[in-house]
């Protein structure tokens, strides 16, 4: 496979491979919402009790995907915040049974639909997308491929070797069982190159599974991504779906398939920045975010991010509770002081793509960012960084432009469809051009087309 | 600094809104506001931090790539040269300010490039009212006819050039001054070559000692600037290598076969206004092709032109002609490219 771009944003705040068990809260607020899921389907009455690990709601448009009860206590359902509150949390030391019937569609499958169908209920599922649409993949399909993303390449996403710190058997059992019930024809374990004892045992456990090939990537943001690699690796989307999923997917799928545990609790880093000392926690879904991150934060003023610096979405004020897809929490500093004469300044501690500044005389060292745009913005002068930046070899200055005066025809032409959004061409741009986003509606009018 | 931003917010509603006396004059109050303190503005959509470069460092990087000929400018004409400066400023300033008012649009950066290099690529003695009023047919003319920066095909400064070349041509020609003298020349190492066949010295040329354009002459200093300009990756080294190749292997074919037209490689390379057009101005982002194989055979074909222009045509320097011209083929040859490129791509998402 040839690489082409990308590029690793030196920016302070990487989480340390260590990982804080939260003590439970009072309360949990789980969010009705999340990227992918909206659920409106409720399986429970406003005031229930419920116990750990019950289906709450189900998202009724992808494959029934469930909320979970994360802890058993008093149910309130918030239509108004679009949250269910769960009061008088307890803890249970044991695993809840599962009970559920199988799907039309599973019981053709033997013991691998009841599998698949246990993962789905368990909350396991979600971990799960299509690399192709990135959407929720049917979970009784037959995918052509499955991608394992061990690693995340995107700061500050929870790390592998925080997830794997206690061990790697879990991982490649996960592995086996993926492997064993996807039956894909293609299995593809995607590690970065990089030299650490986790990686040397990761690289082990994929070579030991026959079936598994390991593909090694270079250690540069966005090759985790899975719709490059799909394309990399030439599946066609025409050929059926190709699930993707990350380390804490395989260790979820472990958990169900040998414990029957539901995904209940995540692992999630806390970094970035604004943050004091940014690590993993371990803590349960529907967990108040402001109690998250009110010990980590820094600064007062700080821009809470649901995911990595580059592709999360900022917390709205509507979110709660840490909702079930949430892969890590990144604080920012928010830009409230205006730059004296920056455009003279020396650089000693600003990290640039280009080698405009003299911090490039300094031995490597990360620059505390904030969510400055730093400039203003300008027509394009093609300068061409988004170019050089891009992991899809498109020409993101081009396709800007076509994509706001509508003519789609030729942005499409020229690959608009083919851009991951892993906004690294908005990150370099010296005209601060919001590419991504012009780029991600254009896609979306694209969609609408069809 | 608190005063000075005070007195900014202290004056700023008299040029916003629509009950802001001076509210035509925003675009020049937002330029001055905007260049002393940036504006705190936050990014909105992911990614969620940007790059420190922006247009105004990135124009500030070329004018520090220029330093050295801009110094060793003052140094071998005096004074004079400063005054050429700011009044290649104060005019162009005055009509890109203008443009932006009937725009209502925002002041853009590149014209303090422009700016600077227009006067860098005249003669030494070129009156100052020349020299605004070929600043201002460039700003006019070269850019913001077409819409400002980024939708400029020409290169601004070169458009004034040219301008001032064909309507002041004994001035751009005759009125040329050796560093440190104040004898009037108009014996150009070019011109040397193509009327007497005299090569200069290469020493000489090194070192801008011989008669030209004030900031095309210090070539040891352009290189330099040039140098620089790639590291920051400012200017992309496709175009001046391939135009610098193209013009040594060319220049080296031509003297072998024509010996008295063609200079040989090294004269070429240093004399006249090649290494300063090649280092700043075919690399001017806006007006080169942004493909990757257009860079190369822009300036393969500019290499070419300016060969031929030296060496066959009754211009001594070809360097500005070959530029423009190949700016006016640049919409052309990225347009070829992308219908090569993409001709067999298969869009699937």
């Amino acid at each position: 496979m040839k690489f082409k771009g990308g590029y690793n944003v030196q920016i302070k705040g990487k989480p340390s491979n260590k990982t804080t068990r939260l003590p439970d809260p009072d309360l949990l607020y789980l969010p009705l919402f999340s990227k992918r899921f909206t659920f409106s389907a409720f399986c429970i009455h406003d005031g229930d009790k419920v116990v750990q690990g019950q289906i709450l709601a189900e998202d009724p448009d992808n494959h029934s995907v469930p909320l979970l009860a994360p802890r058993a206590g008093t149910a309130k359902i918030d239509p108004e915040t679009n949250h269910i509150v769960l009061e008088n949390i307890q803890a249970s030391q044991e695993a809840p049974k599962v009970e559920f019937e199988l799907p039309d569609a599973a019981k053709g499958m033997g013991e691998t639909g009841e599998k698949r169908c246990r993962l789905l209920k368990l909350g396991v599922w979600q971990f799960f997308s299509d690399a192709f649409s990135g959407d929720l993949p049917d979970p009784f399909g037959s995918p052509q491929a499955v991608i394992v993303s061990a690693a995340h390449l995107e700061p500050f996403l929870t790390s592998f070797e925080a997830l794997l710190s206690e061990g790697t058997a879990g991982f490649e059992k996960g592995l086996e069982q993926l492997h064993s019930l996807s039956q894909a024809q293609k299995f593809y374990v995607i590690l970065p190159k990089i030299k650490s004892n986790i990686t040397n045992k990761v690289r082990d456990s994929a070579k030991k599974i026959s079936g598994i090939t390991l593909i090694e990537v270079p250690n540069k943001y966005p090759f985790d991504n899975a719709k490059l690699l799909a394309r990399l690796l030439q599946l066609n989307p025409d050929k059926g779906s190709v699930w993707t999923t990350t380390t804490e997917g395989v260790l979820a799928v472990e958990s169900a398939l040998t414990s029957s545990k539901p995904a209940i609790s995540r692992v999630i880093s806390i970094a970035g920045p604004a943050v004091k000392s940014p690590e993993h926690i371990e803590c349960i879904i529907g967990y108040p975010i402001d109690k998250i991150v009110e010990p980590y934060l820094e600064t007062p003023l700080a821009r809470i991010i649901n995911g990595g610096v580059l592709t999360g979405d900022t917390v709205s004020g509507d979110q709660k509770g840490l909702d079930i897809e949430c892969a890590g929490l990144t604080l920012v500093p928010e830009q409230a002081k205006r730059e004296i004469l920056a455009f003279a300044h020396l650089g000693f501690t600003k990290h640039a793509y280009s080698n405009t500044f003299l911090s490039l005389l300094r031995p490597p060292f990360k620059e505390r960012y904030t969510t400055g745009v730093r400039g203003e913005h300008r027509p394009c002068i093609c300068c061409t960084f988004c170019e050089e930046v891009c992991p899809s070899s498109l020409m993101p200055h081009l396709l800007h432009k076509y994509t706001e005066k509508n003519r789609l025809a030729e942005a499409e032409r020229f690959g608009l469809n083919l851009c991951v959004q892993c906004g690294l061409c908005s990150t370099v741009c010296t005209s601060k051009i919001e590419i991504k986003q012009i780029l991600l509606e254009g896609q979306e009018k694209l969609l609408q087309e069809i | 600094m608190k005063f000075l931003l005070d007195l900014f917010d202290k004056f700023r509603p008299e040029f916003e809104g629509k009950k802001g006396r001076l509210k035509t004059f925003k675009p020049l109050f937002e330029v001055i506001e905007f260049a002393i303190f940036y504006p705190s503005d936050q990014v909105k959509h992911s990614p969620h931090v940007r790059d420190p470069l922006d247009l105004k460092r990135y124009m500030g990087v070329v004018l520090l790539a220029m330093a050295p000929c801009i110094i060793s400018s003052v140094i071998f004409f005096g004074p004079y040269v400063l005054a050429m400066i700011l009044v290649s400023y104060a005019v162009g300033g005055i009509a890109e300010v203008a443009f932006a008012i009937i725009r209502k649009g925002e002041v853009h950066e590149g014209f303090f490039v422009t700016g600077m290099i227009f006067p860098l690529i005249l003669p030494p003695t070129t009156p100052l009212w020349m020299v605004g009023v070929g600043i201002l047919f460039g700003v006019v003319f070269g850019k913001e006819i077409f819409g400002g920066t980024g939708r400029n095909p020409f290169n601004p400064a070169l458009v004034a050039r040219i301008f001032v070349t064909v309507a002041f041509p004994a001035a751009m020609t005759t009125q040329l001054k050796v560093p440190f003298s104040d004898a009037i020349t108009s014996a150009s190492p070019m011109a040397l070559f193509k009327t007497q066949g005299v090569m200069t010295g290469y020493q000489e040329l090194l070192m801008g000692q011989t008669a030209g354009s004030m900031g095309e002459i210090f070539h040891l200093g352009i290189i330099l600037g040039g140098i620089f300009l790639m590291i920051t990756k400012v200017s992309n080294w496709r175009i001046p290598v391939s135009y610098l190749g193209s013009v040594l292997l060319l220049s080296w074919i031509g003297h072998n076969v024509f010996l008295d037209a063609v200079a040989p490689p090294l004269f070429q390379l240093l004399a006249g206004g090649l290494l300063f057009g090649a280092m700043f101005m075919a690399t001017d982002p806006v007006t080169c092709p942004y493909t990757r194989i257009g860079k190369y055979i822009f300036g393969i074909l500019c290499g070419f032109l300016t060969v031929l222009i030296r060496g066959f045509s009754g211009y001594v320097e070809g360097v500005m002609f070959s530029i423009v011209i190949m700016n006016a083929f640049t919409p052309l040859l990225d347009h070829i490219i992308l219908m090569v490129k993409y001709k067999q791509v298969q869009v699937k998402a």
